[in-house]
């Protein structure tokens, strides 16, 4: 692996990134809205005498929280996409940049953004309503990097999806990074959901985070077993993810990665 | 079969293209894209890959890139298996073509810059080659747009300023100026031509334009339903073609001639005052003595000797796929 192949791509997504106005409106844009909703809510509730302690504090760090988890897929998922969409999966890919190359870029890129994105919405939450989601303590490190893991895991799989089929999946860079929130318990308890919605949940890192995060946001005793498992879950996913893609970038190889810029 | 001044060396290539190729999925009927090919590029050399549409040339140029993977045979370069050292291989082997694009969120110098970063190319040298290329190219004055909004004879040189950045020892161009306007395509040949010229780079370059390939390429392979039928340099495919075109100028006598053609069963072709035979070169002095004798009067003769084109044509419309394929 070569350090100058990986610097050169994060440079030109962070050249892209400054220069392109949507893409700082669409990180700011979500996250603010759905604080700004979330927030309300959780204000509303927590006048309404209800029995749950620092509703705010656990709705509002859930939704910044997933979006770190949200924000690291995208970064992997929609790096790809804009290659697709630029034509220039040929032009890469014909270059010495070597797929481990790749795969380490997008990573850090997944990582770095996803600290930002968690950085903001805390920053948010902070200056709206004047509640600090680090005031949850160092428990949140091991949980940030699980949920970055998770993130970056789902990404993994969508590229995988993205580039064998090409832009006919497109959606799913949006769709998938959305479609695990309602199972994972970001806002509301395991035992809330169904029983056989639980066994899915049950298998995903993300619901063991914001278990844990609950856990000790009410009862201040640290949950190691929910963030071991949710640690280890999530690395064995990212693993996965990043092997499946692997396979199937082989195996659009098979079929020829120019046929990807015709879609 | 390698040898110090060979940079590649393609063997037994075959490509087969499957309905379905998941474990779940059960194989469709297949075809062979390429198949069974080999040769050999040496260094300096500018060859050319012709062949109709559908012949193999594209598939054969993304083998030869490592984005697709072939189903047979091996790549070599530089003596190193391009399967096992392709990273190591790329750093010396470019690509332009007119059927990619660049990011369009990024400046042509933008892109530039990134791709000559891959390269390994040091900041200096960067600084330095880049500015070189966008003056000679004439795309200086373009550095700050961004590549979305070029048109696509400025996209064509920004990717042809791509290849040739790294100094490469060969680049691959798949049909590098197809599309475009004449003078465009003038100053892309002449920029392939001076690039070769000075640094002994080697180029492969599938095309359509037959004048195109006459005038750069050393040698050409002609391409078929995947396979190779000819190797050899334009002028002597052109020589195998025996066809001539006689053009007389007739004036009053155009009906006086294309009677006498009709006697002779020849093929002709009337342009306003002018017929055009087309003949055997051997029958030339044959048909100009006949036309004396039969008192038709011309005040104006050319005579254009076979081309590329013509040996294009006839091949393609005439090869049959050798048996056993």
């Amino acid at each position: 692996m070569e350090l100058y192949r990986i610097w050169a791509l994060i440079i030109r997504n962070f050249i892209v990134n400054f220069r392109d106005f949507g893409r700082i409106i669409d990180f700011c844009y979500w996250p603010l809205l759905d604080i700004i909703v979330w927030g309300f809510t959780s204000t509303w509730i927590e006048q309404s005498n209800n029995n749950v302690s620092q509703v705010n504090l656990i709705l509002l760090s859930g939704i910044v929280l997933w979006h770190v988890t949200f924000r690291a897929n995208f970064e992997v998922s929609f790096n790809l996409l804009e290659e697709l969409w630029s034509r220039n999966i040929i032009n890469l890919f014909s270059t010495p940049l070597k797929i481990s190359e790749w795969i380490t870029a997008v990573i850090m890129l997944g990582v770095t953004n996803g600290l930002l994105a968690n950085i903001f919405g805390a920053l948010m939450v902070w200056l709206l309503y004047k509640i600090s989601i680090f005031s949850v303590g160092l428990i949140l490190v091991p949980c940030i990097l699980s949920l970055l893991f998770s993130g970056l895991a789902i990404g993994f799989f969508t590229a995988s999806l993205l580039i064998y089929w090409g832009q006919k999946v497109q959606k799913l860079v949006w769709a998938l990074g959305w479609f695990f929130a309602p199972f994972s318990a970001v806002f509301y308890p395991l035992e809330i959901l169904p029983k056989w919605i639980c066994v899915f949940a049950r298998l995903l890192p993300m619901t063991y985070t914001f278990e844990g995060i609950r856990s000790y946001v009410t009862t201040g005793v640290i949950p190691f077993s929910y963030i071991i498992t949710s640690i280890l879950l999530s690395s064995l996913y990212l693993t996965f993810a990043i092997l499946f893609f692997n396979y199937m970038l082989n195996q659009s190889k098979i079929k020829g990665l120019a046929r990807l810029e015709s879609d | 079969m390698n040898n110090t001044a060979t940079l590649l060396n393609v063997n037994a290539l075959v490509k087969t293209f499957y309905g379905r190729s998941f474990w779940w999925s059960k194989k469709t009927a297949s075809y062979n894209a390429v198949n069974n090919i080999s040769f050999n590029l040496g260094r300096g050399e500018i060859l050319g890959l012709l062949g109709p549409n559908g012949a193999g040339k594209t598939t054969t140029i993304q083998m030869l890139l490592g984005t697709m993977t072939p189903t047979q045979g091996s790549i070599h370069y530089f003596d190193k298996d391009f399967s096992k050292h392709r990273s190591e291989i790329l750093k010396q082997v470019t690509f332009a073509s007119t059927y990619v694009r660049l990011p369009n969120k990024l400046t042509v110098y933008d892109n530039l810059d990134f791709y000559a970063r891959l390269y390994g190319m040091s900041h200096a040298n960067r600084c330095s080659t880049i500015p070189r290329f966008l003056k000679f190219l004439d795309l200086w004055h373009l550095r700050d747009r961004y590549a979305g909004l070029l048109s696509a004879g400025e996209t064509t040189r920004v990717m042809l300023a791509k290849a040739f950045i790294p100094n490469p020892k060969l680049v691959l161009l798949d049909e590098p100026t197809a599309s475009l306007d004449p003078d465009i395509v003038h100053t892309i040949r002449e920029f392939i031509l001076e690039q070769q010229r000075n640094h002994a780079t080697s180029l492969l370059l599938t095309s359509h334009n037959m004048d195109e390939v006459t005038h750069v390429c050393n040698r050409v392979l002609v391409l078929k339903e995947g396979t190779i039928i000819a190797d050899n340099t334009p002028e002597e495919l052109a020589a195998t073609v025996h066809l001539a075109r006689v053009n007389l100028l007739v004036g009053n006598a155009l009906e006086q001639t294309v009677t006498f053609a009709n006697i002779h069963a020849l093929k002709y072709k009337i342009i306003e005052h002018s017929i055009e035979f087309e003949i055997n070169e051997y029958a030339i002095a044959e048909l100009l003595i006949n036309l004396a004798r039969a008192g038709i009067n011309y005040t104006q003769i050319s005579i254009d000797k076979p081309t590329l084109e013509d040996y294009f044509l006839q091949l393609v419309r005439t090869h049959k796929k050798p048996q056993g394929l």
